[in-house]
């Protein structure tokens, strides 16, 4: 895992389009922040690098959105809802489980257990200052650790 | 008269109109395009092919789970609204009994499975000595690992079927005595739903369109549910 | 063409609900789920999960809307559906009946945006309505500007960046504690509070911009809540309500009757389940008598989800020829304007 500092939407905006040309179809990512972290920012320039030209916008109504770029995109937001039924209600399994394209997923901490056992985990923390975001990458399961590894270099080199 | 049959429980969406004892049509496809986008143009081709037309439908036959709940509520939505229309009898039909079909007269045990996800699975035993196809016990979410087991210790062959099986082949080492369906003969489709339909409907039996909802089988309901089908003591 | 009977299919959020429509304006029925106590009526437990919900539902109102109108099966013309935005799972119960009814009966099928559908329900509201006119739509998903120069012709001036005003109001009732849903609690609270306590920020407020976005107001709420609960201070729940709700409301009004004077409409319509908040209204009515411009806004019903505006859009929609096939699918991310 590693973490990097961001002192501005911008920046959280590039940081996103490095981790969009890096990443893997097939791949579940789960975003953990705060309200007003900047976890939809993150998925709409994450959005806007795989070729997505629609709306992009928090699913936290809709629950789940899916984009059309280079791969299909599936943007869950778990922040409504309260049992583990509702995410079999959703289809949540079903997109999770041997995912093609992108699965984007928002407030994964509210049911641990549902994600599946290979996931990308991106956490975006506020920072000292008002625009000052933390965000650390952790690979969950062999596949993903190597892929956060993977990132990490390349982000480092494209510095 | 016509029965008309949907199966899209799982990946496989599929369509079948079976006509004074002949199945007239059947379209039966597994594709990346949702059932929601392609049933209802099915449904028309199947009936355009088997030359049935909309007041000839006598019944509806529709496979009710367990399985994908989108899926199942796509299907039961679509039968519900043309039951209603034409006012034809509304039949359901548990999917785990339609998969067992396809092995109707085996000296094996029959284990259908669908994927429950999270590595588990739908699972309902069946047995088809002579021609008779009954089931052995509940609907039961189980661990594959746990399926496995219980099937290896089973006395004779069994074979596997249902689309769990695409975490099985070439994944898992079986047993011996447990086999794996071939391809034809491994997914639901409408013509077994129909066969059931048409046997429910000849037997005088209907579901209730304005309350029938999908097989949602949860651990805890799959005892209750074979107590209330089986009668008293019986595990 | 007039005479035409339209049945409206409802299932995008909570609620499924069906509806009759004769002609563009006259509503025979519209039924919406909580209305017939479907668990009383069948013996079984009502699940709470919407998209369990609506396939339960779904016969039952289309059933009942039938029978309150007097009209038979045959009677209907053609078949209007929400397919979007909303719910996934709750959308596909509504579009695959919707498709199964218009395809048994063998009458057209019409896939309509749900959001639309809130702005049509002005029309149903005030018979005498028509367009041209400015839209503000405020529901729980969106929030958006729309001229509506026809009935079928409408331009999207702007819409939110990030959060809906709905979303907005939703997240700080939960962060402060409130039941969902959150935005009535505010609501509610707010009229015990003052608007003017605390000075929030009104995000990409500039003169002249469409653009709406809350996000910046909902993090200033946020880092509001957490500095004063750091310092150990009682937050007054009624006057961050009143305040927060005061910054939302002023930037809604403000936007939408610089829109409509920037188009030179002469009407302003409000549209979408936010617009029941009192605030809101009073405010948007008080600025229409001051820049003289009609205000035109829905009743209690028909600001909630309901079939009856998909079947008035349905109607509009079907005038102008729109009709969709067989292979309608529900679009959960479905927005307004092209």
């Amino acid at each position: 895992m590693f973490a990097m500092v961001s002192h501005s939407p911008e920046e959280t905006a590039r940081i996103a389009e490095a981790f969009g040309k890096k990443i893997h179809e097939g791949t579940v990512v789960g975003l953990v922040g705060d309200l007003g972290a900047g976890k939809t920012l993150f998925v709409q320039s994450l959005a806007r690098t795989l070729g997505v030209e629609g709306d992009v916008t928090s699913p936290s109504f809709s629950l789940m959105n899916i984009y059309e770029g280079i791969c299909p995109i599936v943007h869950f937001d778990l922040y409504r809802l309260e049992r583990e039924e509702e995410l079999d209600d959703i289809g949540f399994f079903e997109y999770t489980d041997e995912a093609e394209g992108l699965v984007l997923v928002e407030w994964p901490d509210k049911f641990p257990e549902a994600m599946p056992e290979e996931y990308v985990l991106v956490e975006i923390a506020y920072g000292e200052e008002k625009t000052e975001r933390r965000l650390t990458f952790r690979g969950i399961g062999t596949e993903c650790e190597e892929f956060v590894k993977e990132l990490e270099d390349f982000v480092h080199t494209s510095d | 008269m016509s029965i008309l049959a949907i199966e899209t429980a799982t990946q496989v969406s599929s369509v079948a109109v079976l006509t004074d004892g002949k199945l007239a049509a059947e379209l039966t496809m597994q594709a990346k395009l949702t059932h929601s986008e392609t049933l209802m143009a099915h449904v028309e081709q199947a009936m355009k092919m088997a030359g049935t037309k909309r007041e000839e439908a006598e019944a509806i036959a529709v496979s009710i789970g367990p399985g994908s709940f989108t899926g199942l509520r796509i299907g039961l939505a679509a039968a519900k609204a043309m039951s209603y229309v034409w006012e034809v009898p509304l039949l359901g039909v548990p999917t785990l009994e339609v998969l067992a079909q396809h092995f109707w007269s085996t000296d094996a045990a029959i284990f259908p499975l669908i994927d429950a996800q999270k590595g588990n699975a739908y699972v309902q035993p069946f047995s088809a000595r002579a021609g008779r196809l009954r089931s052995e016990g509940p609907i039961a979410v189980k661990s594959l690992s746990e399926i496995l087991e219980e099937a290896g210790e089973e006395q004779g062959p069994v074979v596997l079927l249902g689309d769990m099986l695409r975490k099985i082949e070439g994944k898992l080492t079986l047993p011996a005595n447990v086999h794996i369906a071939p391809l034809h003969l491994r997914m639901p489709r409408a013509a077994n739903v129909a066969v059931l339909g048409a046997a429910r409907l000849a037997a005088g039996e209907q579901d209730n369109v304005m309350d029938l909802e999908p097989l949602y089988i949860r651990r805890s309901e799959a005892e209750v549910l074979w107590e209330k089908r089986h009668g008293e003591g019986k595990a | 063409m007039d005479e035409i009977l339209t049945l409206g299919i409802e299932s995008s959020c909570d609620e499924t609900s069906a509806a009759v429509l004769r002609g563009g304006r006259e509503v025979l029925s519209n039924i919406i789920s909580t209305q017939i106590p479907v668990h009383q009526k069948f013996g079984g437990v009502v699940p709470e999960i919407a998209s369990r919900k609506h396939i339960v539902n779904i016969m039952p109102v289309i059933d009942e809307a039938l029978r309150k109108a007097g009209v038979t099966k045959a009677d209907i013309g053609q078949v209007a559906v929400t397919y979007g935005p909303g719910l996934v799972g709750a959308l596909l119960v509504g579009v695959s009946a919707a498709k199964a009814l218009a395809f048994a009966l063998d009458v057209p099928l019409l896939g309509v945006n749900h959001l639309e559908g809130h702005i049509f329900a002005n029309f149903l509201q005030d018979k005498s309505l028509e367009p041209p006119f400015l839209a503000l739509v405020v529901s729980g998903g969106h929030t958006a500007l729309v001229d509506v120069a026809d009935y079928d012709t409408f331009r999207l001036l702007g819409q939110t960046r990030d959060d809906a005003a709905g979303e907005a109001f939703d997240k700080i009732a939960r962060v402060m504690g409130l039941p969902y849903p959150g935005g009535p609690e505010i609501d509610r609270l707010a009229k015990e509070g003052d608007p003017l306590a605390i000075d929030f920020p009104r995000a990409l407020d500039k003169a002249g911009s469409s653009e709406f976005s809350f996000s910046g107001l909902k993090s200033a709420v946020l880092a509001y809540l957490n500095s004063e609960k750091m310092k150990g201070h009682e937050i007054h729940k009624a006057n961050v309500a009143a305040s927060f709700q005061h910054s939302v409301v002023e930037v809604l009004v403000h936007k939408a009757f610089d829109a409509a004077e920037q188009a030179e409409r002469k009407t302003l319509v409000l549209a979408g389940g936010v617009a029941s908040n009192s605030n809101l209204e009073s405010r948007l009515m008080e600025e229409a008598r001051k820049r003289g411009i009609r205000f035109q806004y829905p009743g209690r019903i028909l600001c909630t989800d309901n079939a009856a505006m998909i079947a008035c859009r349905g109607y509009y929609q079907a005038r102008a020829g729109h009709f969709s096939d067989a292979y309608l699918n529900a679009v959960p991310g479905l927005s307004l304007g092209v």
